[in-house]
């Protein structure tokens, strides 16, 4: 079934419409999540609360690409999740290591509290459209979906080492972005 | 912004980029699977008796373009060719490697940010009398990497020599097939240790690559440029690599770079013999401290040469400097903070752009130029201005008047200052002159060119 055939489901207000999410985007969704809380069971209930999420959100929302709705709702809400345990000081996953990773693209500097989200979200993405296609894959892989280097680098057909490389290459460049974007000093 | 705001942000990713990463994913199993499959192919054909061509490198396998959406892997580098008994063989020639197969997963270069870093000042100390040679083309081909085939090509290159005949260092400019246009690497190599390009609190990261060790740096420009060099002793030979990358070029660039690299690695096994360059000839040098009578002898420069000293002057220095790029007389005389400069040299085709007509004013007369110059010259007549260039023939009292300033420092000559040049056939001369007349300049430039 096509994306936008279930999202019509939604908007007719079929259930068919959340087990047809499930069919087809619940594996690359339950993933991501577990990625990122380290648990199967936590990221069965993000993805849980991400199709009641759809089914709130659709209508009006009509997303040309449901996976990628589903995947960023499914994210926002394990990150949350994430954001709430590591208050409690618990769970595991690869957060810790990405955040850690992420960390050296801001070189030790901060910036302004009062930065506002969506620009930040804009810079990335400009940043983003500019890597070659392999790269911004990669870094995608890592930091978005949260997956192992071991798992990023069977994907590309890379070693573990080249992966690791790569993301490197790729922080240094994300980071002399943020700087010349003015967003670190 | 903390790390979590960062990892946040990638929420607003492209839908679009999501999903290409999801599907760059599988297609390179795909190539990398058919890839493997096509090189045992390959070398089984080129084993078995009867298929294996005689004695050639074995031909790369052809990778099919891959879809639009995805990006087809490198195939990987050609093995070399087993020897068949009875066959004679050279055991130790190279295999050129093609340049579409320069397999960038065989090393993984990791780049020290020289932001972080101190430039270390690299310049060789004076050394009266050194000079240079092109290279000819054996010492060229002599200096290609073993196995580099077409995949580099050496330019041009530049031999630099000490004053007695010893080589110094080596300039090369290469290029290869994948080069970006008008980017080309600058390569340096030199038997001596050279001090590090950049120095920093803690170690640099070094990357191996076939066996050598580099240390590779980049520099990010304000305007986006790219600077990228490396350095590394390989085989004994002290190399250090350059390319100045224009702005959004960075990932070609890296790519040109990188590959470079990986190809003068083979220096570590099979470095070039640097003291089979030697000069053609070594120039004449001398630097001679003159007196005056000795300058007016001088029997290439001589008669050029001031005749004599404006009245309240003394003789600072008059030097005789000869080496492979220069070849003057030059005097100097002052007076208290009043100075007069003249040299001789012999006019050259660098020197044409400066040449003015007296007509052409705006090029030479300084009262139409306000302090500061920087901004009251316009940008193409900067150069002509800073020091034009009269013909001898054309001289005028009012062209040198017209050349004079004056200015008010405090402490300082109130004087007129000028500066220009004279060409006297095929001579010319120089002349920075503060606190001196502009009519007593032009008498002495009168009598002698037109005489």
């Amino acid at each position: 079934m096509t994306d936008k055939a279930i999202v019509e489901l939604y908007w007719q207000r079929s259930e068919t419409a959340i087990q047809s999410s499930e069919a087809k985007f619940g594996a690359c969704c339950r993933a991501a999540a577990s990625n990122i809380l380290g648990s199967p069971e936590d990221a069965e209930e993000c993805f849980s609360d991400a199709l009641l999420r759809a089914w709130n959100t659709i209508p009006p929302q009509r997303p040309t690409d449901l996976r990628a709705y589903l995947l960023k709702i499914t994210r926002n809400l394990a990150l949350d999740r994430y954001k709430a345990r590591r208050a409690e000081k618990r769970g595991g996953g690869q957060i810790p290591a990405v955040l850690e990773e992420l960390a050296e693209c801001l070189g030790g500097g901060s910036a302004e509290d009062s930065l506002l989200a969506a620009e930040l979200s804009d810079t990335v993405n400009r940043f983003l459209r500019s890597l070659p296609r392999r790269e911004c894959g990669v870094f995608l892989r890592r930091y978005f979906f949260a997956e192992p280097a071991a798992q990023i680098a069977r994907r590309f057909g890379l070693t573990e080492n080249h992966v690791k490389v790569l993301l490197c290459r790729v922080r240094q460049k994300l980071r002399q972005h943020l700087r010349k974007e003015g967003l670190i000093p | 912004m903390n790390d979590l705001q960062l990892l946040e942000a990638l929420q607003g990713v492209d839908d679009k980029l999501l999903r290409q990463s999801e599907k760059a994913g599988s297609g390179y199993r795909k190539w990398a699977a058919l890839a493997a499959c096509l090189c045992l192919v390959t070398a089984a054909a080129l084993t078995l008796p009867g298929l294996r061509p005689a004695l050639q490198p074995p031909s790369p396998p052809t990778i099919p373009q891959a879809p639009e959406t995805l990006q087809p892997p490198v195939s990987p580098i050609v093995p070399d060719t087993p020897a068949v008994p009875g066959t004679p063989t050279e055991p130790d020639a190279p295999v050129d490697i093609p340049p579409q197969e320069i397999d960038p997963t065989l090393w993984s270069p990791i780049y020290n940010d020289t932001t972080d870093g101190f430039q270390a000042d690299a310049a060789p100390r004076y050394d009266p009398g050194a000079f240079s040679e092109p290279l000819t083309a054996d010492a060229l081909a002599s200096l290609l990497p073993p196995g580099a085939g077409d995949a580099l090509t050496i330019e041009n290159g530049t031999a630099y020599f000490t004053g007695e005949g010893t080589l110094r260092e080596v300039r090369l400019t290469c290029t290869a097939p994948i080069s970006l246009p008008d980017h080309r690497i600058t390569v340096i190599l030199s038997n001596s240790p050279r001090l590090r390009c950049y120095l920093f609190d803690t170690e640099p990261t070094v990357t191996q690559c076939r066996g050598a060790e580099y240390i590779l740096y980049q520099t990010n420009r304000a305007n986006g440029s790219l600077l990228l060099e490396a350095e590394g002793t390989l085989g004994g030979v002290c190399c250090v690599f350059q390319l100045d990358a224009e702005a959004d070029t960075g990932s070609a660039a890296r790519t040109q770079f990188e590959h470079a690299l990986y190809l003068f690695a083979a220096y570590t096994e099979s470095p070039p013999d640097l003291n089979a360059i030697t000069p053609t000839a070594i120039p004449q040098w001398f630097d001679r401290t003159l007196t005056h009578a000795e300058a007016l002898a001088d029997e290439t420069f001589g008669s050029l040469m001031l005749p004599e000293v404006p009245r309240g002057f003394a003789t600072e220095s008059i030097r005789r400097y000869k080496n492979q790029q220069s070849d003057l007389l030059s005097g100097l005389w002052t007076r208290g903070y009043d100075q007069l400069s003249w040299q001789i040299t012999r006019f050259s085709e660098a020197d044409e752009a400066r040449v003015t007509s007296v007509a052409d004013t705006r090029n030479y007369d300084m009262s139409l130029y306000p302090i500061p110059l920087a901004q009251s010259v316009p940008l193409e007549l900067r150069e002509i201005v800073n020091d034009p260039i009269f013909s001898a023939e054309e001289l005028t009292l009012e062209a040198v008047e017209r050349r004079a300033y004056s200015v008010s420092d405090a402490g300082d000559s109130q004087g007129p200052r000028l500066n220009f040049s004279v060409r006297c056939g095929e001579y010319l001369i120089k002349i920075r002159g503060k606190g001196v007349e502009p009519r007593w300049i032009y008498s002495v430039l009168s009598s002698l060119c037109k005489t």
